[in-house]
């Protein structure tokens, strides 16, 4: 497994273009921020269950998603037979949508999950957040005025982002399944909610929750 | 491309709306943050440790980079003996299973921010791994 590093390319206009790389099954970007977030996720269940019946808490469980998500209008929702295996063809691969596309996926899989798989009332509180445009994301190297502008206006700090990320790490239950964003409950991208939407949803965590018991058998008796 | 009203509606929250400094304490609270030897990561564990968290732990990809991580935090938070580091690579199943059996030997875990992953650290940049 390669250390990736990778160039830095300027746009004037648009989403950087990232460079097509694997790791283990998949692109990386969809191993890393997908399918190994959502391993570990459920590979942290049990001790976090455990916590909460010991202690008398509610421990919770957060994914740092992104606003990104409704930057996409996820094409690949509509692949047959796998929107996974279309996901890591390399040829037709969109990586300029790539980070968008795999936000959406934490998006999706959180909802699904607790929506669905979850039994309920739970002991955990599984929650994603967006943190806001940061400083953290953007580049010193961008000298047009709008990006000034938005660097020095608009950005946050990133401890100021941190907030964000605090809040869903410490929020009660009634944020379990949802998407927060300033530190409160959020609506997600209309795509999300929308019937097709529920359909990718259930889609995606259909193959996510094939692909985990693959790589740890048994994985789903720990939710 | 985000909508105007998407574009609108994230140009109001970036200036208008501020999210509050986080002041709810996290005594006796064992919290993982994974991706936190910089950034957003780095910032939240900051904050739990601040906040009184008994233990505070640092997923990364680089030990070296998140001992230096760890290092910081305690200084900037006059505490110690609060941040552990612990290895983890999300691009490798069996570093995330070895990282989980790990946290199955904590004697609790109150909260893991999985804030790791392929990150687009810059928006016109190649995304960046933390």
């Amino acid at each position: 497994m390669a250390q990736t590093s990778y160039k830095i390319l300027i746009a004037e206009t648009g989403v950087a273009t990232g460079k097509y790389t694997k790791a283990e099954d998949n692109e990386l970007t969809i191993t890393t921020n997908v399918v190994s977030t959502f391993l570990l996720a459920l590979l942290v269940l049990p001790a976090l269950k455990r916590t909460a019946q010991t202690y008398n808490t509610t421990p919770n469980l957060v994914i740092v998603s992104s606003e990104v998500h409704f930057f996409t209008d996820f094409p690949e929702r509509n692949a047959q037979p796998s929107i996974f295996d279309h996901l890591n063809e390399k040829s037709t691969a969109n990586m300029d949508d790539r980070y968008n596309v795999s936000k959406l996926l934490e998006v999706f899989a959180v909802r699904e999950l607790c929506q669905k798989v979850i039994p309920q009332p739970y002991p955990v509180t599984v929650n994603c957040l967006n943190p806001g445009f940061c400083h953290s994301s953007l580049t010193r190297e961008m000298d047009t005025w709008g990006f000034w502008f938005m660097k020095k206006v608009l950005a946050r700090t990133t401890e100021v982002g941190s907030r964000t990320l605090v809040a869903s790490a410490l929020a009660g239950k009634d944020t379990h399944g949802e998407y927060m964003s300033d530190c409160a409950v959020a609506k997600t991208a209309p795509l999300v909610g929308s019937e097709e939407g529920k359909r990718a949803q259930e889609r995606v965590w259909k193959e996510l929750s094939q692909k985990l018991e693959t790589i740890q058998p048994g994985i789903l008796k720990n939710i | 491309m985000p909508s105007l009203s998407v574009l609108a509606n994230f140009i109001y929250r970036q200036f208008f709306v501020t999210p509050q400094y986080p002041t709810k304490s996290c005594e006796g609270k064992t919290i993982i943050v994974t991706g936190a030897n910089v950034g957003l990561g780095y910032e939240a564990a900051k904050h739990f440790v601040r906040l009184g968290a008994e233990k505070v732990i640092l997923g990364c990809r680089s030990l070296e980079k998140a001992k230096q991580a760890a290092e910081s935090i305690e200084r900037e938070e006059s505490r110690s003996g609060v941040v552990e580091v612990w290895e983890l690579d999300l691009a490798n199943y069996e570093s995330v299973k070895k990282f989980a059996k790990r946290v199955d030997g904590l004697k609790r875990i109150d909260a893991i921010v999985e804030n790791a992953g392929m990150c687009l650290l810059q928006w016109h940049r190649h995304p960046t791994r933390f």
